[in-house]
């Protein structure tokens, strides 16, 4: 999962506050930007956007027309953070900053057309990258996660004997099933693969299985299009790190090593004609990177 | 003086041309209003009079005449009429 710092553009413009407005303008205009921190004496002290450009009269200083409250981020805050503090504040930008220092300015433009690339455009739902930023973001808190993976039965012979429009409405409506039973506070859904849903969770592994076993009935019992029988398999597997070493790209090896089980346990419960199959909790001890 | 919201000169600027002629005479005071963004008044005139009874009566006043883009000059004066009553 991406964080802010990859938004960052190298080249940073700033102004000064007894500029004037008609400097912002033709700065902004200059380098095609929409937002200009203000800076005096190296601190920062407000921003000007284009539409405070618009708003004042170009003879104004900047420290007329600039928003001196400004929302700062840090560098290393994943995108979605950012894309929250931007949403609750009803602002279109964000000033990063580390150890007072400004290093640049992200948009919510930006963020969006950076986060649909973490979404899958079919159902909506994560793809499997937030999925394992959310896992991994968990077990860093120190708290107990168990998987759900899910995978839908025959989906290749839907499609084949369907085709696949109808194969899309099905896991379109499959997610509006998964959505439906899911509780947003604990619970992340994402697709993970073509007919697979993965889910990560805060529940205990015995409420997990319970969360599984709703969900295979409630596919089981679903009145779906063209009144074929649509099924789902399900894997649970449970586990716990007190800490995980900084260890950057790798660092996700623990949730794979879940997902892994999960994914195992599903293909077994398929295989065995059982709706869900549970892999017992796994304790992981301190391990180096690979 | 009254700074428009959209005056071609804010109430920095004004702050800082005041403070330049007279420095630490004149206090700025910003507004939420729709046509006033702040008042630069004198602060000798805020002894006389507390701003809380003096700026509604400059405001009502400027914006039956002012718009957004303005910068207004508004000369107050004030009389004060003293009555003693002495021992002869």
């Amino acid at each position: 999962m991406p964080t802010v710092k990859s938004l960052i553009s190298e080249k940073l413009y700033t102004i000064d506050p007894l500029a004037s407005v008609g400097r912002a303008a033709a700065i902004m205009e200059r380098y095609g930007i929409g937002s200009l921190p203000v800076v005096e004496e190296g601190k920062l002290v407000g921003i000007i956007t284009s539409r405070d450009v618009r708003r004042f009269h170009p003879n104004r200083l900047v420290a007329d027309a600039m928003t001196r409250k400004v929302i700062t981020i840090s560098p290393t805050a994943p995108l979605t953070e950012a894309q929250k503090l931007m949403v609750k504040n009803k602002i279109e930008r964000l000033v990063v900053t580390s150890e007072n220092n400004i290093i640049g300015i992200i948009t919510y433009a930006q963020i969006m057309l950076e986060l649909g690339k973490y979404t899958d455009s079919l159902t909506g739902l994560n793809k499997a990258e937030i999925f394992y930023e959310k896992a991994l973001e968990l077990l860093r808190r120190g708290q107990e996660i168990a998987i759900i993976f899910l995978d839908l039965d025959n989906f290749g012979g839907i499609n084949k004997e369907y085709g696949h429009i109808y194969g899309d409405n099905v896991l379109r409506q499959a997610t509006i099933i998964l959505n439906n039973l899911i509780n947003m506070n604990e619970d992340t859904l994402c697709r993970y693969a073509g007919d697979e849903f993965a889910i990560v969770t805060t529940r205990s592994l015995v409420a997990a299985e319970k969360l599984a076993r709703q969900i295979v009935t409630a596919f089981a019992n679903e009145n779906w299009p063209g009144k074929i029988k649509v099924t789902i398999s399900a894997g649970v597997a449970g586990g716990r790190r007190s800490k995980i070493r900084e260890c950057g790209k790798d660092s996700s090896y623990i949730v794979k090593n879940l997902v892994n089980m999960a994914s195992l346990a599903s293909t077994k419960a398929k295989r065995l004609k059982k709706p869900v199959v549970v892999v017992e909790a796994v304790e992981f001890k301190e391990t180096a990177c690979m | 003086m009254l700074v428009g919201k959209r005056a071609p000169i804010g109430p920095e600027a004004v702050r800082r041309m005041v403070d330049a002629v007279s420095p630490e005479q004149y206090e700025i005071v910003r507004l939420n209003h729709e046509t006033f963004e702040a008042v630069v008044v004198k602060k000798s005139l805020l002894r006389l009079l507390p701003k809380e009874k003096l700026l509604p009566v400059v405001i009502e006043e400027s914006n039956r005449i002012a718009d957004d883009k303005m910068v207004l000059k508004a000369q107050i004066n004030i009389t004060i009429q003293v009555s003693r009553t002495v021992d002869l």
